[in-house]
């Protein structure tokens, strides 16, 4: 027996006290339901909070093809975690909300306060501070029970629209962690993506509006079913929603958080009445810099970007330089445009500083801030900000020149 | 009952030889007449079965009986030594030796020597006359590479031996026999060069062998359990190999080759842990492919020992670190799968354990049928049945095939075993299950030396040679060192600028270049 007795034993103790305590925590991936995307409304009526889940049911190539992918469970409680234990009356499954895309916040909810969410969101391990946060036009829940986009789960639809926020500009890509850090900052308000449930009917024909999504087998549905929009944002101040800010508005706060690469800008055409053209910003600078002097402070603000030219809808046969300069006067003043008519719906109308103005200050100048740290609120709405737009076309892509009419009957027309 | 000396009288010898080796067919007593001394009488015993009977009748009694004339040297009259006399003039047989003892006759009659008793003598003469047939040089088919070298060895020690000499024509290489065990007497043989190799080591080796005192070594496996650092750990710590490019580029950093008679397995010590990732190849490869190459075993290190235990870990615990779709799917998956994927993962783990035992000792013609079985019914099949997930197959068969991605099978046999305690501590304990495995094992590693030299040398302790060796293979012309790990003497293993360039001299090369270049511009004017 070369093994000593002791080391036997200690083996054997050691294999005893795993195997007797082990497996905790278990829980095998088949018992799960998949959290996916979640929905918090409040009852006006009775106080209680509404929790929609979307849960994932699970998808393999084996399954047949038409099978439901997702379940929506829906329940009640006075405390969001109460609502989510009465879930488990309803759900086969353990919840568990590691895979959490998407949180939306329904505007009654955000409207009375937003501050039950944000805690149970932050305060629960389980959930990511990845995923992305947005408040709804109308309850949260019909647009978890809303078939969207192409992937087989409405929410993952949802997270994607987030992801590629940015190609239209009209939209913020704002998650959990970006909202947390604004809502125990001491002067940034929060500013949350919007979103919009509208029957995006182009064709004018009504007669089929099930709410059913697309598919292949009749495909004449597509352009007549509601749609789910990343669209706008909702204006807080404190812990309340106080309104929302238009696509066009949106779009200038879009542009003053630099999130607008791959965006569009779409100007009129120079030297045309009605035609336009479509430029695509391709790289942006933002430069937001408080001066302090003495008194009140004012902000200055520096957007340079740069483009190409994707679209004409008009013939041209101006020097491509001055084509370019036109172009990029009218791309400068359309942006200007939008900023200010943001800054000045922020300032003027919500009054909130959700572009996070103080806390440039504060990190600017900590002495400055501490003297108007107070009248924050009141100093905010008549803070000058001086907008200054430079865009900079690189090339018409592909093309050197603008789009020529050969035909000189054409040319007349316009 | 044992003699002390022999007979001087042949039948006398005779008998008692009969009487220590039985009546076994292959023992050969011939006798005969030696016309040199007046036709006084001679035998000869030998074991037919171990001797080659060319050497005998041509080399032997050919000169003995009819060759000879009549001895009458001087010496000879006076002394009477019939022995010497045959040693000096009798006889063409290269490799004699004079016995005077009943054991060492013994030994060398079972080990292949022709024993000649004279009548009238009190010792005899062994002729070493073994017959050298063996099966022929193969490449060994569980260490085959794409180039090198085509031969291997085989189970006749002396060929190995030559393998080896051809290789290293070296003076100061030593063949150092030592015989173990009591009834197979297998001769073991430690080569080595002998200004390079550390004396300390040489003489630890020595030791452990010596130590030995088994009956019987039938294969170097043998030696190998007997003389190990560390005989309670999982890992093997001593390599071995078939391949005689492989034994000489240890015997050329100074380290120690044991060979084992009748057995192709050489032994190599000290080893290194991060042999298992080495093979000849490389070193034959160009190195931006060897390094490569390197780094894929390393990661096949990782799936084999691991990746099962990952499955378990990620599906039973950790579901967050899954990416979402991925995790869909392998819920949907498992659905209807009743096992805890614990049971789920050693059940394939055993399967496939199973088919590799059994495709081991098929007869071939069979082996395809089985493959068969194997992969398509029990892995399809299983998954339809809803016994296992299919993810789960893919994880077992990565791990399965990642195992024998690595050169070294012998070592990394038993790695793979490593992989079920891993997995039962997975299942328990989830991520602090695995890691507290995988700590343990690391700590253990640490703890292992192979004959003085840490295991995870050079890694740890750190050495500058982890640059050259490990993780990657540096191209020959930088390994200008042998490693430093075994202590050799010399350390050098070439000049240190040994880099190949261009030859700025050498003026025929410059002249047949701007020929060329003067030919080429006339051409061009020409068109």
């Amino acid at each position: 027996m070369r093994v000593p007795k002791v080391t036997a034993i200690t083996l054997l103790l050691t294999f005893l006290i795993f195997s007797s305590c082990g497996c905790w925590d278990l829980r095998e991936i088949n018992d799960i339901g998949f959290v996916i995307g979640v929905g918090f409304d409040k009852d006006v009526n009775s106080d209680k909070y509404i929790v929609t889940a979307q849960i994932s049911k699970g998808r393999s190539g084996q399954q047949e093809k038409d099978s439901e992918s997702i379940l929506v469970l829906s329940s009640e409680g006075t405390t969001i975690f109460e609502a989510i234990r009465n879930m488990a009356k309803i759900s086969s499954k353990r919840i568990m909300w590691a895979h959490n895309e998407v949180i939306i916040i329904g505007e009654s909810l955000a409207r009375d306060d937003i501050t039950g969410v944000l805690d149970f969101l932050t305060h629960n391990m389980e959930l990511r501070m990845r995923a992305w946060i947005a408040v709804s036009k109308g309850d949260a829940k019909q647009y978890l029970v809303q078939k969207a986009g192409m992937e087989g789960i409405p929410a993952m639809s949802i997270n994607n629209l987030f992801r590629y926020s940015k190609i239209n500009g009209q939209a913020l890509p704002t998650n959990l962690i970006k909202i947390y850090a604004d809502y125990l900052n001491s002067s940034n308000q929060l500013l949350i993506a919007g979103l919009i449930l509208e029957n995006n009917n182009h064709t004018g024909d009504n007669k089929n509006n099930t709410g059913d999504n697309t598919s292949n087998k009749n495909p004449e549905l597509q352009t007549n079913t509601n749609q789910i929009q990343l669209l706008g944002a909702a204006v807080f101040k404190g812990r309340r929603m106080v309104g929302w800010l238009s696509p066009g508005e949106t779009n200038g706060v879009a542009w003053m958080q630099n999130q607008v690469d791959d965006s569009i800008v779409v100007i009129p055409q120079p030297q045309t009445v009605s035609k336009k053209m479509t430029v695509e910003i391709k790289e942006t600078k933002v430069d937001i810099s408080p001066v302090i002097s003495t008194g009140y402070p004012s902000f200055t603000l520096t957007v340079s970007a740069k483009g190409n030219i994707v679209e004409e809808d008009a013939p041209s046969d101006m020097d491509i330089e001055q084509y370019k300069q036109a172009a990029e006067k009218a791309a400068e003043a359309l942006i200007k445009e939008n900023i200010e008519l943001a800054l000045n719906k922020i300032q003027q109308e919500y009054r909130s500083d959700v572009l996070g103005f103080g806390n440039l200050i504060k990190i600017a100048n900590f002495n400055n801030w501490k003297d108007i740290e107070n009248d924050w609120e009141d100093i905010f709405p008549v803070v000058p900000v001086e907008v200054s737009v430079q865009v900079d076309i690189l090339s018409s892509t592909l093309y050197h020149q603008p789009l020529k009419s050969p035909k000189k009957a054409d040319a007349k027309n316009d | 009952m044992k003699p002390k000396a022999i007979y001087k009288n042949n039948s006398d010898n005779q008998e008692h030889l009969k009487r220590v080796l039985g009546n076994s067919l292959d023992v050969i007593y011939r006798l005969f007449n030696i016309s040199a001394f007046r036709n006084s009488e001679a035998m000869l015993v030998y074991i037919k079965t171990l001797i080659d009977d060319q050497t005998i009748s041509q080399q032997i009694l050919k000169p003995l009986i009819s060759e000879m004339p009549l001895a009458n040297e001087r010496s000879f009259i006076k002394k009477f030594d019939y022995i010497a006399w045959v040693t000096e003039k009798g006889i063409f047989a290269a490799n004699v030796q004079r016995l005077t003892s009943w054991q060492e006759v013994l030994d060398y009659l079972l080990s292949g020597n022709t024993l000649l008793f004279i009548n009238g003598c009190s010792d005899c003469l062994a002729i070493y006359t073994k017959t050298n047939e063996s099966r022929d040089l193969q490449e060994p088919s569980t260490e085959s590479e794409v180039r090198g070298s085509r031969d291997g060895f085989v189970e006749n020690i002396e060929k190995n031996i030559m393998l080896i000499r051809n290789r290293i024509k070296e003076s100061g290489l030593r063949f150092e026999n030592m015989v173990i065990g009591k009834k197979t007497k297998t001769s073991v043989v430690l080569v080595y060069i002998k200004n390079l190799v550390d004396e300390a080591l040489l003489k630890e080796v020595r030791t452990r062998l010596e130590r030995i005192s088994i009956d019987g070594v039938l294969e170097s496996a043998y030696l190998e359990e007997l003389i190990e650092d560390a005989p309670l750990s999982p890992f093997k710590q001593i390599k071995n190999t078939e391949r005689p490019d492989k034994a000489c580029s240890a015997i050329l950093e100074g380290r120690i080759v044991i060979l084992t008679d009748n057995t192709p397995t050489a032994l190599l010590v000290p080893t290194m842990f991060w042999e298992i990732l080495q093979s000849p190849g490389d070193y034959y490869e160009r190195y931006y492919v060897a390094t490569f190459i390197r780094w894929i075993r390393i990661i096949a290190l990782f799936i084999s020992t691991s990746i099962s235990s990952m499955y378990i870990m990620l599906t039973a615990y950790h579901q967050e670190m899954i990416p979402t779709a991925l995790a869909m799917h392998i819920a949907a998956g498992r659905e209807n799968v009743p096992f805890p994927a614990v049971v789920e993962a050693l059940f394939m783990e055993i399967v496939f354990e199973v088919l590799k035992e059994s495709g081991l000792r098929m007869p071939r013609p069979i082996g395809n049928a089985v493959s068969i079985v194997g992969a398509l019914v029990i892995g399809e099949a299983a998954v339809r049945a809803g016994l296992i997930g299919d993810i789960m197959v893919i994880t077992i068969a990565l791990s399965s095939i990642a195992s024998f991605a690595l050169p070294a099978y012998g070592m990394i046999n038993s790695i793979r075993l490593l992989r079920f305690p891993l997995i039962m501590l997975t299942a328990m304990l989830g991520l602090f299950g695995y890691l507290a495995g995988i700590m343990a094992i690391v700590l253990h590693l640490l703890s292992l030396r192979s004959f003085g030299v840490p295991f995870l040398a050079p890694v740890n302790p750190l050495n500058k040679s982890i640059m050259k060796d490990i993780f990657i293979r540096s191209p020959w012309w930088a390994m200008s060192t042998r490693p430093s790990d075994y202590h050799v003497s010399d350390t050098n293993r070439q000049s240190p600028n040994a880099m190949p360039q261009p030859s700025k001299k050498n003026s025929d090369l410059k002249a047949a270049e701007s020929r060329r270049k003067t030919t080429k511009k006339k051409v061009g004017g020409g068109l």
